[in-house]
């Protein structure tokens, strides 16, 4: 597979980095000389400079072959522009493009299309970021909440600190104590390794516990298991960009929201697109500033800032100050075994919620979705069964499907219920299914199993 | 430094080339020569040596870093040179010195050219078979090779493959992978060398005698099966489809690359370093054969295009006895093989790359003293050459003259004449082959101690200086 990436930016970096790790042919264009440079000493891509719109650069970076272009510059005109020529130049079959302004998303389905502009899927990862946060804050306790199946099912990470219920206290029992609702432990991430529990499996401090669920009840299950039942109520954001912005938006009809941001201008421009919030300006590693604005009482502390050292060390210090949780955006990995053990709750890595959509266009056969977890060493795959596979999945059972070790079936949806995954559940045409796969390297031989039968035509051209 | 890493990709390379021992040991069968222990004890000897390095070392797992990269590279080419010695040293037809095996090992796998053996013509076959072979793998690279089948290297390739390619822009792959890279730069090296063997068998050789000077065409080596090199065959149909497949061979394998992929004639003629090498070859050819004729000399053309091609490419195939040609013209052939080959082939020397960028900065300095304020940048095919590669190349050209000058002292040290000394420095260093004076036929009288001069300036020209003039500098072993 090819693919070219205009744009090596956050983004762009990113997924090169992620794609190029597994058998894709990627051609990065970015009109920046030293990010190229940059690009291509650390990864085995090729990278070229130049004009990302501009055909001639896009035909020499080899986009005739290309199978998917990806559009991640910063500026959305630019990535339309691009995908335009690479549509009507190059007739390249899958288009993804990042677009952020509200006012293009708005009016998405008559944009953006083969007769106006030709986008197949649209990336915004702020937004993304944006929800990510929103799902955490909506529910306390959780670490991570990705929805599957159009929302109906939710695999949910968390935390077991040194207070949690559930410490010492084995599957069985927790299992009896959640009578009525549909909800399933169904891994454990203990010093460094993947744990797939049975009934016997004890928790002990500092596991990640991952359970899935119905999403409307994970906020049951959260209070069941670790009595958390108080929902958040006054949040502080720290830093005005566009994510910050995004969350307060989002959240400010629901919560008290106040929102940091450096200069008094900054601060105008932000009380002008807010209608609930209260737009603060002072700097948020200030401790009278802080105290202030009752930091002790706070629910949550949002550090939201571009800069990843100002966002670790501004959490620290509102938690040694009292904050009851603080979250902060760290981009950088090499912080990341840094920070994981500290004293901030919830650390939250742009990286890894923005590559999944992206991820799940890549992978071969009918998969729908992609999620990263733990960091990028594990993944959990969506996929909708049909009955044109190699070995047709439907009337058989679950034990039935020959998943390589290490990866385990952990939900079902049928018409937007989730069923339990008992062993001898029989699967039938359009559900589907989740999948958890413990190690990256693993994904191809999952990959196969759900591949559409080739037909012999096909074949013989290929 | 990481060593385990090191250890780990060094066991790896050299259990690859233990694997090249075993050709000629099917050529001993085939012939009936009794003459396969010398290599059975060779592929033991790499290869438990290979096998014994990856073990100690076969979980590293860490990237490797530029530096670790250069490190490999110089290891490995020494090494190398050191264990291809083995099965010329064992064998007793001919029976070398432990220097003399090992000068030879390495004129071959640096596609020097440059012999100590004389009767070649008495040689078992598969002797002869591992000496063209030896020079087959180094005219691509083993490395290179390793890059392309072995994909475990990954990333860390690309620190490998640097190394060792000749040319002033080592990054630009010519596809995204480096794997592939590597791969598609052997397919074209495979592809030209059955090309030429099946030319010189059509051409009136016998088969094996096909296939080894193939195997010495196509890696600009310039090793023959016959000590007359190619006077022995005296066919013109044999010249001139030797001078076509140098030709080829000297130009940059990317170019054939793009135009294979293309099918676009243009590839080629759009190329100003392609350009400026045939241009090269022509003039000179052209000067040379005017030389003959005012000197009285006549049917000289065939002969003066087949050296100056040999010469400038660097293989040093010799159609006939050029050291009794007038003094100049050996000279001159001889100073070609600096800047005869391009950048990216299997050719040594400076590269044809390199001349043109400095001449064209040359040129820019003249006109700067006319126009004091113009800005000039340097463009080669409409692009502006930055000022880092302008930078990189004159530094080269710098270290090779300062190498050049140093090692043609310390030949004269160890009781060389001038002529010899200058001839055998330029000759290895410029991976040319033949010299002039003692050495226009072999390297065999010179003293054990130039002999070892030469192949440090032999791997220094094929490693293109830098590679292995960084392992001296003390930062580099600093951490």
């Amino acid at each position: 597979m090819r693919i070219v990436i205009l744009g090596a930016g956050r983004v762009g970096f990113t997924v090169a980095s992620n794609l190029s790790s597994e058998n894709i042919d990627i051609t990065l264009i970015d009109k920046s000389q030293s990010v190229v440079d940059a690009a291509s000493e650390r990864l085995d891509v090729s990278a070229l400079c130049g004009n990302v719109s501009h055909p001639d650069v896009l035909e020499a970076a080899g986009i005739k072959s290309a199978d998917i272009v990806i559009a991640a510059t910063d500026s959305d005109e630019t990535n339309m522009m691009a995908c335009q020529v690479a549509h009507h130049l190059f007739k390249v079959p899958q288009k993804i493009a990042r677009v952020r302004a509200k006012t293009f998303l708005d009016v998405q389905d008559q944009l953006f299309n083969a007769n106006a502009i030709p986008i197949d899927i649209i990336i915004n990862p702020e937004n993304e970021i944006v929800q990510f946060i929103k799902n955490l804050i909506l529910h306390p306790g959780s670490q991570q909440v990705l929805s599957f199946a159009n929302g109906a099912l939710s695999l949910v990470e968390t935390k077991c600190n040194r207070d949690c219920a559930l410490i010492g206290r084995s599957l069985a029992e927790l299992t009896q104590q959640l009578t009525g609702i549909y909800a399933r432990i169904a891994l454990i991430y203990r010093k460094n390794e993947i744990i797939i529990p049975s009934y016997e499996t004890i928790v002990e401090e500092g596991d990640r516990v991952f359970f899935i669920a119905p999403s409307g009840d994970i906020q049951g299950v959260l209070s069941l298991l670790f009595n958390q039942d108080k929902a958040y109520k006054r949040l502080i954001i720290a830093g005005g960009g566009r994510i910050g912005l995004g969350l307060a938006k989002e959240l400010e009809n629901t919560l008290q929201v106040k929102i940091i941001t450096k200069t008094p201008q900054k601060a105008y421009q932000l009380s002008e697109q807010l209608d609930h919030s209260i737009v603060l300006s002072g700097d948020a590693t200030d401790e009278a500033f802080l105290l202030d604005e009752n930091i002790d009482r706070t629910d949550v502390f949002c550090t939201l800032t571009s800069d990843d050292e100002t966002n670790i060390l501004c959490s620290m210090l509102a938690k040694s100050l009292g904050a009851k949780v603080v979250m902060s955006l760290v981009d950088r990995n090499a912080y990341m075994s840094m920070v994981d053990n500290g004293s901030i709750d919830n650390v939250i890595y742009p990286q890894h919620t923005t590559i999944g959509k992206i991820l799940s266009q890549v992978r071969q056969g009918n998969i729908s979705g992609v999620h990263s977890l733990l960091r990028g060493k594990a993944e959990a795959l969506e996929v909708i069964i049909q009955s044109n596979y190699k070995n047709s999945l439907v009337g058989k059972t679950i034990r039935d499907i020959k998943l390589p070790n290490g990866s385990l079936v952990i939900g079902l949806v049928r018409n937007n219920t989730a069923l339990p995954t008992r062993q001898d559940l029989v699967i039938n045409e359009s559900d589907h299914l989740i999948i958890f796969i413990s190690d990256r390297s693993l994904v191809p031989q999952v990959e196969s199993i759900f591949q559409p039968a080739k037909s012999l035509l096909s074949r013989l051209i290929k | 430094m990481h060593y385990n890493v090191i250890r780990r990709i060094s066991g790896l390379l050299l259990g690859l080339f233990s694997i090249t021992m075993l050709p000629p040991i099917i050529v001993s069968y085939i012939y009936n020569e009794q003459n396969h222990q010398p290599f059975i004890i060779g592929f033991l000897t790499i290869f438990l040596t290979g096998f014994i390095l990856w073990l100690s070392a076969k979980n590293a797992k860490e990237d490797l870093r530029t530096r670790d990269g250069f490190i490999i590279a110089a290891i490995f080419w020494i090494s190398l040179g050191l264990s291809g010695a083995i099965p010329l040293y064992l064998s007793s037809m001919p029976s070398l010195s432990l220097t003399d095996a090992i000068f030879e090992s390495i004129s071959g796998l640096t596609t020097t050219g440059a012999t100590v053996i004389t009767g070649l013509d008495e040689l078992p076959k598969s002797i002869l078979f591992y000496r063209q072979q030896l020079q087959w793998f180094g005219g691509m690279g083993i490395v290179v090779l390793a890059v392309a089948i072995l994909p475990m290297l990954g990333i860390g390739g690309m620190q490998l493959y640097k190394t060792e390619t000749p040319g002033p822009v080592k990054d630009a792959k010519l596809t995204p992978r480096i794997t592939e890279t590597a791969k598609a730069l052997w397919e074209i090296y495979l592809g030209l060398t059955i090309a030429c063997t099946l030319a010189y068998w059509a051409g009136g050789m016998t088969f094996f005698d096909a296939l080894t000077h193939s195997f010495s065409t196509i890696s600009i080596g310039g090793f023959s099966t016959h000590d007359a090199s190619f006077a022995f065959f005296d066919s013109s149909t044999l010249n001139y489809i030797c001078i076509v497949f140098m030709v080829i061979a000297g130009i940059n394998f990317a170019l054939h690359f793009k135009a294979a992929k293309s099918l676009n004639v243009k590839t080629y003629t759009q190329n100003s370093e392609l350009k400026t090498y045939l241009s090269i070859l022509t003039v000179h050819t052209l000067l040379i054969c005017a030389a003959f004729y005012y000197l009285g000399y006549s049917d000289i053309i065939e002969q003066t295009l087949f050296q100056v091609v040999s010469f400038a490419t660097t293989s040093g195939f010799t159609s006939t006895n050029h050291a009794s040609w007038p003094l100049f013209i050996p000279v001159l052939l001889i100073f070609m093989s600096f800047y005869g080959g391009c950048a990216g082939s299997t050719a040594g020397g400076i590269k044809v790359i390199r001349i043109l960028i400095m001449l064209k900065q040359l040129g820019k300095e003249i006109t700067h003293l006319i126009h004091p304020h113009a800005d000039m940048p340097i463009k080669l095919d409409q692009h502006v050459v930055s000022r880092t590669v302008i930078n990189a190349v004159w530094s080269f050209f710098s270290a090779y003259i300062l190498s050049f000058g140093i090692l043609m002292i310390l030949m004269m040290m160890t009781g060389l004449d001038q002529v010899t000394a200058f001839s055998a420095v330029a000759a290895t260093l410029n991976n040319l082959g033949p010299g002039l004076g003692d050495i226009s036929s072999s390297y065999l009288t010179l003293p054990d101690a130039s002999k070892w001069i030469a192949c440090f300036s032999m791997l220094l020209g094929r490693l293109e200086i830098f590679t292995l003039l960084v392992l001296f500098s003390p930062v580099f072993w600093r951490d």
